[in-house]
C-alpha cells in the first residue's frame, strides 16, 4: 500500500487552477494499493478531509469542515486544539500546485528536507521554471533557440521600454516574470499600450519580461514524462488561442480547452521538437511530468517557457493512458524512489577536533 | 436475483446492494467510481426493478441467501460489501452469516437497529389494533407501506421488525460507515450504534446529506470508499 498525499492550493493567482487540477487527480485516483490523501494549502494553515474532493465546498470555503493537519518527517499529523496526532505514514507526494510556493521550488524544498520523495520536478527546475527570465538565459546557454527578451522593474520600466523599442521594436509582449497560466500577459503596439500592459503585468509579479511578438507565431506544447530511467515525450500540441495570445480562459475554462493536437506540422519540424525538448529536459534536471512550451514562427522554433506542474499534469497529452493508470505511474514511480538519502555521514572530523590550549 | 458485472476483468469484487424501493441502477454512481480497479456486482433485489418477488413472505436472511446464490454463480468467494439503507441490513446480514467473506463492509445511512421512540410506537400500534377490531380499519403506515401490494407488503413487516443487533456485534471485520448528518430515516444515532457494535469500524457523518448521502455528496463518498478499501 503506497500513501500518498497530494498537495495543492496555496496563495498564487492560480490557486483554483490547482484546486481544479487536484479534484480531477482525486476523482480518476486508483482505488487498489494507493491510498490518495488529499491535503490543501490556504492561507498558510493545510487541511485534509473527503469533503475536499468536492469543488462546491471551495466557495465559500469554511476552513472548520476540514481537518486541520502538518507534515512532519515522513508522517502526516491532524492537528487538534494545538497538539499533533499522528495520522497517516507518507511514501511519497503528488504536487499539484500551480505557481507561488507549490511550483517555484520551495514545497520541493520542504519535501526534499523531511525526506519524502514526490512526482515531479526537484528545487533546481522548479525555481528556474518559475522564473521566466532564468529559463530563457539558461536555454539561451544550452543552445535552445530563445526570442530576444530583457527584463525590467518598477524603477526602470520607463528606460527599459524605450531601449526595447530600439533594440526589439514593437509589438511587445509584456508578462509577468514569476507567473504561470498566462495571467497578465499583453500585447503592446505603442508606448502608451506598453505602460498599461506593464502596469498588469506588475500586479502579478514585481518583475515583468519583455519581448518581441510574433504575430504569426504558432503555440506548440510538448509534454516529457519521466519515470525512473525512462524518459517519453507526447506529439506536439497546438493550444488555440481566442485573441492574439493565448489567454487564461484558452488554457483552463473546461468548455473553452480547445487545441490541436497533435498539432498538424511537418514531421521534421516535430522531430526537431523532440530533439530540443530531449536536450531542454536534460538542461533543466525534469523530473516526472512537465511540458516545454515553445513558440513556432517564420519556421524557427524557439523556447518560451517551462512548467514544472502542468495543467492537469500533461495527462491528456499522453493518450496512450487512461487517467487512472496515468496517476498510478507516477504515484509508483515516486514511491519507488524511496526519499533523500538517510544516515550518510560527512565525517569531516570539524567536530571531533579538540580546542587548543586549554585543558 | 438479477444483477449487473461490470469493471476491471482481474479485478477483485465489490457488492453494492440497494435500499428498498431503489433499483440497482440507483448504485451505478458508486459502481462507476469503483469501476477502474475493481470487478462491480450490483443486483436487483427481489421484488425490485427486474428481479419478481416470489409469491411468499420474505425475511432479511432470504435477501442475503440471494445475494450469497449470485456470488456463487460468478464464483465470487470473498467481496468488498456495500449498503445502503435496507441494502445496508443485507450487507450486515451477509457478513454476520460467513458464507460470503466479505473483506470490507461498508454501510451507508443503513437500516437494522431499533429506532428511537419505541414507547410512542407501541401506543400507536395499540391504538391501530383497538381501532382495527371496533371498525375495521386502523392507522395509515408508512408510505413505504402504503405503496406496496400482496406479498412484498409481509417482507416488508419481516423486514422492518428485525433488528440486527446480533448481527452487528457477531462481524468481525473492518466496516466503513458513512452517514449524512441530516438523514431523519436512520439517522445518524444509528450510525454511532453501528459503530459501537462492530469492532475496527470508522463512522463518517458528512455534513449537509440526507438518507442519499451517497448521492447528495457524491465525490467524498466516493473519495472515502475509495481510500478505505483500497
Amino acid at each position: 500500500m503506497i500513501n500518498c498525499v497530494l498537495i495543492y492550493g496555496f496563495d498564487s493567482p492560480e490557486h483554483d487552477v490547482s484546486v481544479v487540477t487536484a479534484t480531477e487527480i482525486m476523482k480518476n485516483a486508483p482505488s487498489r494499493g494507493i491510498r490518495l490523501y488529499p491535503v490543501y494549502v490556504r492561507g498558510g494553515a493545510w487541511y485534509t478531509g473527503a469533503a475536499l474532493s468536492d469543488l462546491r465546498n471551495y466557495s465559500p470555503f469554511e476552513p472548520s469542515a476540514h481537518r486541520a493537519v502538518k507534515i512532519a518527517g515522513r508522517t502526516l499529523y491532524i492537528e487538534k486544539r494545538g497538539k499533533l496526532k499522528a495520522f497517516a505514514p507518507i511514501d511519497c507526494a503528488l504536487i499539484a500546485a500551480h505557481g507561488g510556493f507549490g511550483e517555484n521550488g520551495a514545497l520541493q524544498g520542504f519535501l526534499d528536507v523531511n525526506g519524502i520523495p514526490y512526482c515531479s520536478s526537484g528545487v533546481f527546475s522548479s525555481a528556474v521554471g518559475m522564473n521566466k527570465a532564468a529559463a530563457k538565459t539558461l536555454a539561451r546557454a544550452a543552445g535552445i533557440p530563445v526570442a530576444d527578451w530583457m527584463t525590467a522593474t518598477r524603477e526602470n520600466i520607463g528606460e527599459k521600454l524605450v531601449s526595447a523599442a530600439a533594440e526589439i521594436g514593437y509589438p511587445l509582449m509584456i508578462k509577468p516574470l514569476s507567473s504561470g497560466s498566462s495571467l497578465g500577459i499583453s500585447v503592446a503596439h505603442s508606448k502608451g499600450e506598453a505602460e498599461c500592459a506593464a502596469e498588469k503585468a506588475f500586479g502579478f509579479s514585481d518583475e515583468v519580461i519583455i519581448e518581441k511578438y510574433l504575430p504569426d507565431a504558432v503555440d506548440i506544447n510538448v509534454a516529457v514524462l519521466k519515470t525512473g530511467e525512462e524518459i517519453r515525450f507526447s506529439r506536439p500540441e497546438r493550444p488555440i488561442k481566442s485573441g492574439e495570445i493565448l489567454s487564461f480562459n484558452d488554457k483552463y475554462a473546461p468548455t473553452a480547452r480547445a487545441s490541436e493536437f497533435p498539432a498538424d506540422i511537418p514531421p521534421e519540424k516535430e522531430a526537431e521538437l523532440i530533439r530540443l525538448t530531449e536536450r531542454s529536459a536534460k538542461t533543466f534536471q525534469t523530473d516526472g511530468a512537465v511540458r516545454f512550451d515553445y513558440l513556432l514562427a517564420d519556421d524557427k522554433i524557439y523556447f518560451n517557457e517551462l512548467n514544472t506542474v502542468p495543467g492537469s499534469l500533461a495527462a491528456y497529452l499522453f493518450p496512450e493512458y487512461k487517467p487512472t493508470e496515468y496517476i498510478r505511474l507516477i504515484i509508483e514511480t515516486a514511491a519507488a524512489k524511496g526519499g533523500a538519502p538517510r544516515g550518510v555521514d560527512y565525517d569531516t572530523g570539524l567536530l571531533r577536533l579538540k580546542p587548543k590550549g586549554r585543558r | 436475483m438479477k444483477y449487473t458485472v461490470s469493471g476491471r476483468e482481474t479485478g477483485e469484487w465489490v457488492v453494492i446492494l440497494h435500499g428498498w424501493g431503489a433499483t440497482k441502477e440507483a448504485m451505478m454512481p458508486i459502481g462507476r467510481g469503483l469501476e477502474n480497479d475493481w470487478r462491480v456486482l450490483i443486483p436487483d433485489m427481489y421484488g425490485f426493478g427486474e428481479t419478481p418477488h416470489p409469491p411468499r413472505a420474505l425475511t432479511v436472511e432470504d435477501y442475503a441467501e440471494g445475494v450469497e446464490k449470485i456470488a456463487m454463480l460468478e464464483n465470487v468467494t470473498e467481496a468488498v460489501v456495500i449498503g445502503h439503507s435496507f441494502g445496508g441490513r443485507v450487507a450486515v446480514k451477509l457478513a454476520a452469516r460467513g458464507k460470503l467473506k466479505v473483506k470490507r463492509l461498508v454501510l451507508i445511512d443503513a437500516a437494522g437497529l431499533k429506532p428511537r421512540g419505541a414507547f410512542f410506537r407501541a401506543i400507536r400500534v395499540k391504538v391501530h389494533k383497538i381501532l382495527k377490531k371496533l371498525s375495521g380499519r386502523g392507522l395509515k403506515g408508512s408510505a413505504d407501506f402504503e405503496a406496496l401490494e400482496g406479498y412484498k407488503k409481509f417482507t416488508f413487516i419481516n423486514v422492518v421488525n428485525e433488528y440486527l443487533t446480533g448481527d452487528a456485534r457477531k462481524i468481525n471485520t473492518e466496516a466503513l460507515l458513512i452517514w449524512g448528518a441530516l438523514d431523519r430515516d436512520t439517522p445518524p444515532y444509528m450510525g454511532r450504534r453501528y459503530r459501537r457494535l462492530i469492532s475496527g469500524s470508522v463512522l463518517y457523518v458528512l455534513r449537509g446529506a440526507g438518507h442519499f448521502s451517497y448521492a447528495d455528496k457524491s465525490e467524498e463518498t466516493l473519495s472515502l470508499i475509495r481510500a478505505y478499501i483500497a
